[in-house]
């Protein structure tokens, strides 16, 4: 009885905890099968990719040839495409950015807010699942289509470890810049312009449109340390060009972008709820 | 259609966008942001293809000069179609939602009033961004900037017929609300990257399937050398363009299902 009795405290815990964490992870499911349903979607997003790998290869391909370049900087025809390719493949598969802004103009925001979940968390798993569908599609289309064109580049188990590794820090960064940016619509309306504007910045200093590698040397060295390219391009270049010392660096680099980025967040969000008013009704 | 209901419906165009300019200026902060974030944007993108022109100063042909009159005419387009007609981009939504019933209750030309019933101010930035770098261009003169908005405005028709096409496709696929914004966006990306170097399939592609090259290649030609035969090339593509979207979204109309929903818009 007495064993009963001092156990309970830690059986509450953990059923609690369960109970919790299953919530979001069923958040997860329902947002992936959501999009996962409708494959016609997935094929359009696959036919986006095709067309990106065409322009970038053309586009390289091009540049290479008539300044008669084999290799610019280390990065081959080849390894360009394949990163930009995979990079565009993650890039392409993010749907959800401007939710939170939305939610916030319409109105569904004050209600979710009052849901016996973390705001935080719903949105995070609900960005998760609704990406996965769209991410795996992706990174399969991609590799089959550069497979076909490119040709195959030599990987290996912990160069791909350490770029999931890299993605999944990156997705965080993403995550808390988009939840800021979204959260700016409780004190400016409309964030259009400004997502456009994180958009941009992800595709040029991101890396997706033209490699970190290939930007003038000074850019260069500051893109690398800003979050934006740690999203896409440092994942997708890990993979294909591992080595220890740069991956710890870009670790520790992703590792502080998410804390500074992650507190950022939280703040605002508590700053945030002192705008919100809730009517019934 | 006569020429007083065209003056009737151009009339009433500009009185929309008046009231929803004047409206959007309301929130002054927010209408200040989105126009010097549109136009950091525009230049933040001008700045990579800058970038890339720096690595490989000559594309087929291309160098930074056709970019800027490139990057000038695909903003005026884009500005064009998103502050006049980027109620099209909805027309997905609406049929996944079921909502397009508040439109149906209407007299006037369906498609014109979806189509103009929403305005992104921030594209008026587009137009500013656009006129401004064209000055920038060695071609600048009063004749180039009459032949850029006369191409500017015929690149937007295309672009604009394009994405009623794409959001169309939802009457037959269900939700494709995300199918269609990756279509578009396919779209712009042709619109968006130096076209010199399409050949083979992709400027096939470009030209009969996402049309971009009357976006970008064929108004650059012209205001780098103005032909007749170009112009009229231009002018019957546009023509033949909108007029499948027009065809092709009333074709896709018969297949709407109400939501059954009611709303009140103030």
């Amino acid at each position: 009885m007495e064993n009963e009795l001092t156990l309970q405290p830690k059986r509450f815990f953990y059923d609690t905890w369960l109970l919790k964490t299953a919530k979001y992870f069923e958040i997860l499911k329902i947002s992936f099968l959501e999009e996962a349903v409708y494959p016609i979607n997935l094929a359009t997003d696959g036919f986006v990719i095709f067309i990106n790998i065409w322009i970038y290869f053309l586009l390289y391909q091009t540049g290479y040839e008539l300044t008669g370049n084999s290799s610019i900087n280390g990065l081959t025809v080849p390894m360009v495409i394949w990163i930009l390719t995979l990079a565009k493949g993650l890039q392409e598969s993010r749907i959800t950015a401007p939710q939170i802004s939305e939610s916030i103009q319409d109105g569904t925001f004050a209600y979710k807010i009052s849901r016996p979940y973390s705001y935080i968390y719903f949105m995070f798993f609900r960005s998760f699942g609704q990406t996965l569908p769209y991410l795996l599609a992706n990174i399969a289309i991609s590799s089959i289509f550069c497979r076909i064109i490119i040709g195959p580049l030599p990987i290996s188990a912990i160069s791909v470890l350490a770029g999931i590794l890299l993605f999944m820090l990156g997705f965080l960064i993403d995550f808390y810049i988009s939840m800021v940016i979204g959260l700016m619509a409780l004190w400016i309306e409309k964030t259009d312009s400004i997502w456009w504007l994180y958009g941009k910045l992800k595709l040029t200093l991101g890396g997706v449109l033209i490699p970190i590698a290939l930007l003038p040397d000074v850019l260069r060295k500051i893109a690398e340390y800003l979050p934006f390219s740690q999203i896409f391009y440092t994942p997708v270049y890990t993979v294909f060009q591992f080595q220890p010392n740069t991956f710890f660096r870009y670790l520790a680099i992703e590792c502080f972008w998410v804390l500074l980025l992650g507190v950022s967040a939280i703040l605002i969000f508590r700053k945030g709820m002192k705008y919100v008013t809730s009517n019934g009704g | 259609m006569s020429l007083r209901t065209a003056v009737k419906y151009i009339d009433l165009t500009f009185e929309i966008k008046k009231r929803n300019l004047l409206s959007e200026m309301e929130y002054r902060v927010s209408f200040l942001l989105q126009m010097i974030g549109m136009i950091t944007n525009d230049l933040g993108w001008l700045a990579v293809w800058l970038m890339v022109f720096a690595r490989f100063p000559n594309l087929n042909g291309w160098t930074s000069n056709e970019l800027i009159i490139f990057q000038s005419v695909t903003a005026l387009a884009w500005g064009l179609v998103y502050f006049f007609a980027s109620g099209a981009d909805m027309i997905s939504t609406y049929i996944t939602e079921g909502t397009m019933d508040h439109f149906l209750t209407f007299p006037k030309n369906l498609l014109w009033h979806i189509s103009i019933s929403e305005t992104y101010v921030s594209s008026l930035s587009d137009i500013i961004f656009a006129l401004g770098l064209f000055a920038f261009s060695k071609d600048v003169s009063i004749t180039g900037y009459l032949i850029l908005i006369t191409v500017g405005v015929l690149a937007a028709l295309v672009a604009y017929s394009f994405m009623v096409i794409a959001n169309t496709l939802t009457f037959f696929f269900g939700n494709f609300k995300q199918g269609a914004w990756s279509l578009i966006n396919a779209f712009a990306h042709l619109t968006d990257s130096p076209q010199s170097v399409y050949k083979g399939g992709l400027k096939f592609i470009s030209i009969f399937i996402l049309p971009a090259f009357f976006v970008g290649m064929v108004p650059v030609t012209l205001i780098k050398s103005f032909t007749l035969g170009q112009f009229g090339l231009l002018i019957l593509a546009v023509l033949a363009i909108l007029f499948i979207a027009i065809k092709f979204f009333y074709f896709g109309l018969k297949r709407y299902e109400s939501g059954n929903l009611i709303n009140i818009n103030l």
